[in-house]
């Protein structure tokens, strides 16, 4: 068994003209949270379809731990479109029960579950109610345990945090770090890359239809990991700072100088250099955001 | 399977416990019961409405024997006043009766000339000429009144006359190709009723799904759905689901109807002919075919129904859309006529075996007049095939249109679907 639960190879998908997905490959590791990240209109809706078996891929491969993707595997997922949709006319309980039904849970099954989940949620007195009784904050909420009623091995969320107030995204990126540590597998889009960089392990950046960026957080934060360092330091140290021949850019904020360094030089043989001539405060390398990395890809795809 | 199975269980409880299933179960045979009830009851009030009639005739005897005649066959509906001279002889008179009529004093006159038992053409003036069945009345009067002022004078006595003038009625029996004999007009009232319900059921049901398909889809629900099942599953089981919540409604309400029609049989009975024996009975291969006819008509139009929905996404785009669907139904319920004057025409058994007229009228053949066998199998081979035709269509419009959203697709797009889908 190979260690990507899912693997997508060389997948393109276009609509007519319009090519929503271009050459994607990627491979998402069991046991974590893998992040589909991009703009608007990126193409990952798209992705999400064909990974879903909703639509099919023009061309290239999805593998479902290592295997084509068969229907009976639709079993081992759970989904929550972008578009969230329940049946409004249905009690709670009914709802749950046949959307896990039709994933091959039987209901003496999904029942216990469903009961659980409802009680974590806070929702089961609203059992017995119809949807369209509830607030759009909890029909929110079903819509998740709509996902994981049938304990699905890979969970396939598009934008689960849109619509929540903070509390209930702090409660929800708890579920989420919950079901990681139970070995599920959770693919996340959205373009809120504070949440992303929270919760995604693994992240893949497309932008207009192709892969821009892949790889785990660490790995892709190296890469985009500039030579700059800041440094607290009284102001007499500007003078040195000034003469140092590595520097390419200097400026002072908050009482700290941002300093871009040469590529000749690291940030430790420039603290060397700053100790033997001033006292330093405060040395630090920063991390590029991925709210950086992803606008700085963006506008170079651009 | 399995999951068509449980779209089928969801389709066919959420309906059948719905509100709307429940009142309008309940609500058919009551505003059936209630129509007839109506019916009679009106038939009732009119004939306990007396009405004045002013006759004129020069001949006393021939006056004496049309107002007898009147209240007998109207049962003293109809009272009579003579008149002594002819109002119409002058244009004063005349206008004083017109005027009398229109006051409504008088509801209506009757001139009858004296030349009436040869060449004399009788008048009759009233502000409601259209009531057929006062009309009847008075011309049947009037008819018994003459021959028998005829008889008279030819020597036939009195007495005699009117057992001369007993009239006989027929009555009409059925000679199937099987042998069995049947009363035609019963047959005909409840085929007729049936071929009503058929066209109703079919109509509404197909309405229903393309309804449902339309909510599936403006509520998003369907991209959920689709996560778990192929859309032919969703479509079968949607389409299966429904036709048996529909089939659960026909069953309670034929079963309604044929005790209203009992009722409605004895009223009608007790109130129009006192000695006849009017008997309601359904033939039981009708009611068969009746089944037969109702499952291929429903999933041949629903089917078609549901690509509609899945075209479209909202209800007034689909009222554009339905068109063909909804003309084509209606369009069979027009050409019933052409059947009902010559079943067994070629244009009759052409256009019966057409698919989408088949359900109702090879249907309205077989209550008519029982078609050749192989023409009914030829029937229903025609409506399999454009059942498979329009699963074949609609599947794949479905597949492509569900998850479609905005504009809906123009003429040529939807058969690039077809294509390419």
């Amino acid at each position: 068994m190979s260690s990507a639960i899912l693997e997508l190879q060389n997948v393109r998908k276009a609509y007519g003209d319009f090519v929503a997905v271009d050459s994607l490959s990627l491979a998402v590791p069991r046991g974590t949270i893998f992040g589909l990240l991009g703009p608007n209109g990126a193409g990952k809706s798209s992705t999400i379809r064909m990974i879903m078996h909703i639509t099919m891929p023009d061309h290239g491969e999805i593998l479902f731990d290592g295997r084509p993707w068969n229907e009976a595997l639709l079993d081992r997922t759970g989904y929550m479109p972008e578009e969230r949709g329940l049946y409004k006319k249905m009690k709670v309980t009914e709802l749950l029960l046949f959307l896990a039904e039709i994933k091959g849970t039987p209901p003496r099954k999904a029942l216990p579950n469903i009961l659980q989940w409802l009680e974590r949620m806070g929702l089961e007195s609203w059992k017995n109610h119809k949807l369209d009784q509830l607030s759009k904050g909890m029909q929110q909420k079903i819509q998740f345990i709509s996902c994981v009623a049938h304990d699905p091995d890979l969970l396939i969320l598009d934008e689960p945090f849109a619509g929540l107030d903070p509390i209930n995204v702090a409660e929800l990126k708890d579920i989420l770090l919950d079901l990681k540590n139970r070995g599920k597998t959770i693919i996340l889009s959205t373009h809120r890359m504070d949440q992303a960089e929270v919760l995604c392990e693994n992240i893949c950046l497309i932008n207009k239809s192709r892969k821009v960026l892949e790889g785990t957080l660490p790995q892709i934060r190296r890469k985009f990991a500039q030579n700059s360092v800041l440094l607290g330091a009284e102001d007499h140290a500007e003078d040195y700072l000034r003469s140092h021949a590595a520097i390419l850019k200097l400026s002072r904020s908050n009482g700290s100088w941002n300093i871009l360094l040469d590529p000749s030089t690291t940030p430790a043989q420039f603290l060397k250099d700053c100790v033997q001539h001033f006292e330093v405060r405060h040395f630090e390398i920063p991390e590029a955001s991925l709210d950086e990395i992803f606008i700085r890809s963006v506008q170079e795809g651009a | 399977m399995k999951k068509i199975w449980c779209v089928i269980k969801r389709e066919y409880l959420q309906r059948v416990r719905s509100r709307t299933f429940v009142i309008m179960t309940a609500l058919g045979p009551l505003i059936m019961i209630g129509y007839l009830m109506l019916v009679i009851s009106l038939a009732r009030m009119e004939s306990a409405e007396v009405r004045t009639i002013a006759i004129w005739n020069p001949d006393p005897a021939l006056a004496e024997s049309f107002s007898r005649g009147i209240s007998r066959y109207s049962r003293d509906a109809i009272r009579v006043k003579k008149l002594d001279a002819n109002p119409l002889a002058s244009e004063q008179s005349k206008a004083q009766l017109f005027d009398q009529i229109r006051k409504e004093k008088l509801n209506g006159f009757v001139y009858i000339p004296a030349d009436v038992t040869a060449e004399g053409l009788p008048e009759y003036y009233s502000t409601s000429t259209g009531n057929v069945v006062q009309n009847q009345v008075l011309e049947n009067a009037l008819n018994k009144s003459v021959i028998e002022i005829r008889l008279n004078r030819e020597g036939v006595a009195s007495g005699k006359v009117q057992s001369l003038l007993k009239p006989t009625h027929m009555k009409t029996v059925r000679v199937t190709k099987t042998g069995t004999r049947r009363d035609d007009t019963q047959a005909f009232v409840a085929g007729f009723a049936f071929v009503f319900i058929l066209y109703m059921v079919i109509l509404i049901y197909g309405i229903s799904i393309m309804r449902s398909v339309i909510e599936e889809k403006s509520s998003r629900i369907v991209e959920v759905i689709l996560s778990s099942l192929r859309p032919i599953q969703l479509l079968t089981g949607k389409l299966l689901g429904v036709g048996a919540v529909a089939l659960t409604q026909v069953a309670i309400w034929v079963t309604a109807s044929s005790l209203v029609s009992l009722y409605g049989a004895a009223a009608y009975a007790s109130l129009a002919r006192p000695n006849s024996s009017f008997q309601f009975s359904v033939p039981l291969p009708l009611l068969g075919y009746f089944m037969l006819f109702f499952v291929l008509g429903f999933f041949l139009y629903s089917t078609l129904y549901a690509a509609v929905g899945a075209l479209v996404t909202s209800e007034q785009e689909a009222q554009h859309y339905q068109m063909p669907v909804l003309v084509s139904i209606i369009l069979a319920m027009v050409l019933v006529n052409v059947i009902i004057k010559n079943p067994n025409s070629g244009v009759s058994v052409a256009l019966s075996l057409f698919p989408m007229f088949s359900p109702i009228l090879m249907f309205m053949r077989i209550v008519v007049q029982t078609p050749p066998i192989w023409q009914i199998a030829l029937a229903v081979a025609s409506m399999l095939f454009g059942i498979w035709i329009a699963l074949w269509i609609s599947s794949k419009i479905y597949r492509v249109g569900i998850l479609m959203y905005g504009k809906p697709p123009s003429l040529p797009e939807v058969v690039r679907w077809l294509r390419y889908a």
